[in-house]
């Protein structure tokens, strides 16, 4: 389909202050903006994972927007020898729906892990919950192996153009012809005028601040510390142990990796950052056997600077003493031991809840991140994400094969109603999960690990359980 | 798991602690009775005791090392010729004095954990030293006044259950003067105090 041209070029001039100091006038011509149904701005998994869905939609135009080097991660080359820290965990429910469009096949299927088990342990309670499903609940992928296959999948669409190495300069209303369309301005000079414009751009979204949808929510005032582990054997399990300062998971990957995500205090966070390397293969091993008490003065030893030997004489001390206690005996609750950490693996983010009064508004509706922040403690950031995709791409379906404008408030607020609402449930429930969690004294201890020890022995919850988050 | 271990289910430990503790308020001046207390009801209630251990480096010394209090004859005399007013001394008189022996502690028996059945007889050994430092002797309002002390130290249920139940033995004039002075002073004293046994 070629360029429609709708109105004539316009002329633009602005005064810019050149090298030596004095202002000068400058002309250009502005190019008309080039017209798309539909622009996904952000080139992350959600944003790909619409435009692949939206690919199907014919006769409709798509554009993906996104301000980084696109072409790298399409050609990534993955690493031999480790994982990238830096990946994702996607439900059974969310995988059928990618594989169902075509978007998960061009993924190096190698590199993903599959697993149906998860032990979620208490360290201040002593409770236990062994969650296991029959069939594969949970894959493991790195996100940029996510991305790569979907886009490697959306270059065989002709629909979808892919705009990369495209930093958005700036978002307008159009005045012109077509009244109230967003515009979107590059910093390479495309304009790129949208029917519906979908802020997919994480959660500094510039499409939702434009869009004027005002956001809420809270700071953990905690990070995610993200690694790259090798363990001592194969691993298909997700352990996850509830610290007093937050989750420390370990999720598989194959052939004896596993991702590290653990979610500390600030100050915390500083000093299991900056630790050697070969000490934090001995904190993660200590984080999920022994007690808070004796993980503390192993923190004030970090503190105080001591150095590797020392600290690792001190873990592997406190390791023993534990492997001679009867906790010990219980190996099926316990990860396998983690032998070293990656070199150079570990990453970070920070951790903040953020809520929007409203996932649309005028031609602009929001995916991803950009609409919602969750604690990862339940690994079900992206996963709602992806659930914004697979409703939005639905009600896109149907709207388009009525004959309907893509970007009309009555479409979008369809989807808004069935998202908004659910959305808002699953950050209330993740949240006080992690203030439940998070509560050191006695009664609260005992109490939640005496649920979890109750729940680990109704088999039947525990599968609702499963299916609730995971399908 | 450790060499005196005799592992027990929780309702014979039950059992165990009410014997003891009806055997002990019968007889407050024999020993073992109150340690099979200890024994029996310590279990699940180390979890201070070793945060306090590992908060010093001499404490974590003492669990590491895990030394035992012992001495013989010679290093026992050796005790009273150190200057007067030194801890050594002090404590070879309060015992002299007494008519004690080191060496009365019995062994530790149900404590289902190795490291807390080590801290479990370090605290034993350590109940003549508590004597020693808060120069209290072995008449049974001082007991008491003693083991208010280390319950506020350690947290160990003994402690409790033995204060509780020792008082209503006294004599009403001596009964007046545990709730007067002994236990104000040992409430406050054993939670200001830094923790001995470390």
């Amino acid at each position: 389909m070629r360029r429609a041209v709708l109105s004539p070029l316009r002329t633009v001039s602005w005064r810019t202050l050149d090298r030596a100091g004095s202002w000068r006038r400058r002309v250009a011509t502005q190019a008309a903006p080039e017209l798309y149904d539909v622009v996904v701005v952000g080139g992350g998994p959600a944003g790909c994972a619409l435009a692949g869905a939206l690919g199907s939609l014919c006769g409709k135009r798509i554009a993906l927007v996104d301000s980084g080097k696109l072409g790298d991660t399409r050609q990534w080359e993955p690493p031999g020898d480790t994982y990238l820290p830096r990946a994702l965990q996607i439900t059974e429910g969310n995988k059928e729906y990618l594989a169902r469009l075509g978007l998960w096949d061009q993924c190096y299927l190698d590199r993903i892990q599959a697993y149906s088990r998860a032990v979620v342990t208490d360290a201040l309670g002593g409770g236990a919950i062994d969650l296991g499903a029959e069939r594969t609940a949970a894959y493991m992928i790195e996100t940029k192996n996510m991305v790569g296959g979907m886009l490697r999948a959306i270059d065989e669409r002709r629909n979808v153009s892919v705009v990369e190495r495209a930093r958005v300069t700036g978002i307008e209303r159009a005045p012109a012809t077509a009244a109230g369309w967003p515009v979107v301005t590059l910093a390479n000079g495309q304009r790129l005028q949208a029917r519906l414009l979908v802020g997919a751009d994480g959660a500094s979204s510039r499409v939702r601040k434009f869009a004027g949808i005002d956001t809420y929510g809270s700071e953990y005032a905690q990070y995610g510390l993200v690694a790259t582990l090798c363990l001592e054997e194969l691993n298909r399990t997700a352990f996850q142990r509830f610290l007093p300062s937050g989750p420390v998971a370990l999720l598989p990957f194959p052939g004896g990796f596993a991702n590290l995500v653990w979610s500390l205090d600030a100050e915390l966070f500083q000093l299991l950052r900056a630790a050697p390397e070969a000490v934090v293969a001995g904190l993660v091993n200590a984080a999920f056997r022994l007690a808070p008490a004796e993980l503390r003065y192993i923190y004030d030893l970090l503190r105080d600077g001591a150095d590797e030997a020392t600290l690792n004489a001190e873990i592997e001390w406190r390791l023993d003493v534990f492997a001679k206690s009867a906790a010990a005996a219980a190996t099926a609750k316990l990860p396998p031991r983690v032998a070293a950490i990656t070199p150079k693996s570990r990453t970070s983010f920070p951790l903040r809840l953020r809520m929007v009064d409203s996932l649309v508004a005028d031609r602009v509706a929001l995916v991803g991140d950009a609409g919602h922040l969750v604690h990862p403690l339940a690994g079900q950031g992206l996963n709602m994400g992806l659930e914004d995709v697979r409703c939005l791409a639905t009600h896109l379906e149907q709207a388009a094969a009525g004959g309907e404008d893509l970007g009309a408030p009555a479409v979008l607020e369809r989807y808004n109603r069935e998202r908004y609402a659910r959305t808002l449930a699953m950050q209330g429930i993740i949240d006080k999960v992690w203030r439940v969690f998070g509560a050191r004294a006695a009664p609260v201890t005992a109490l939640r690990s005496a649920a979890m020890d109750g729940l680990d022995r109704l088999p039947a919850l525990k599968d609702r359980l499963i299916g609730a988050f995971m399908s | 798991m450790y060499p005196s271990h005799r592992p027990t289910t929780g309702l014979q430990k039950a059992l165990i602690a009410a014997g003891a503790a009806l055997m002990g308020f019968g007889d407050p001046t024999d020993g073992s009775h109150i340690a099979a207390l200890g024994d029996a009801t310590a279990n699940g209630w180390f979890g201070r005791m070793r945060a306090q251990m590992l908060a010093s480096a001499s404490g974590r010394r003492i669990l590491r090392e895990r030394p035992e209090i012992a001495f013989t004859d010679a290093s026992w005399e050796a005790l009273g010729a150190l200057p007067a007013g030194s801890f050594g001394r002090s404590y070879y008189e309060q015992m002299a004095r007494n008519g004690i022996s080191w060496a009365t502690r019995p062994p530790v028996r149900f404590v289902d954990n190795e490291e807390d059945a080590y801290m479990l007889l370090r605290f034993r050994q350590c109940h003549d030293f508590y004597h020693t430092v808060l120069d209290l002797d072995i008449s049974v309002v001082e007991e008491l006044a003693i083991k208010v002390f280390e319950w506020q130290q350690t947290g160990l249920p003994v402690g409790l259950i033995a204060s509780a139940a020792g008082p209503l033995r006294l004599p009403p004039d001596e009964r007046r003067r545990f709730f007067q002075h002994y236990l104000p002073w040992a409430l406050q004293c054993g939670r200001q105090a830094k923790p001995i046994i470390a």
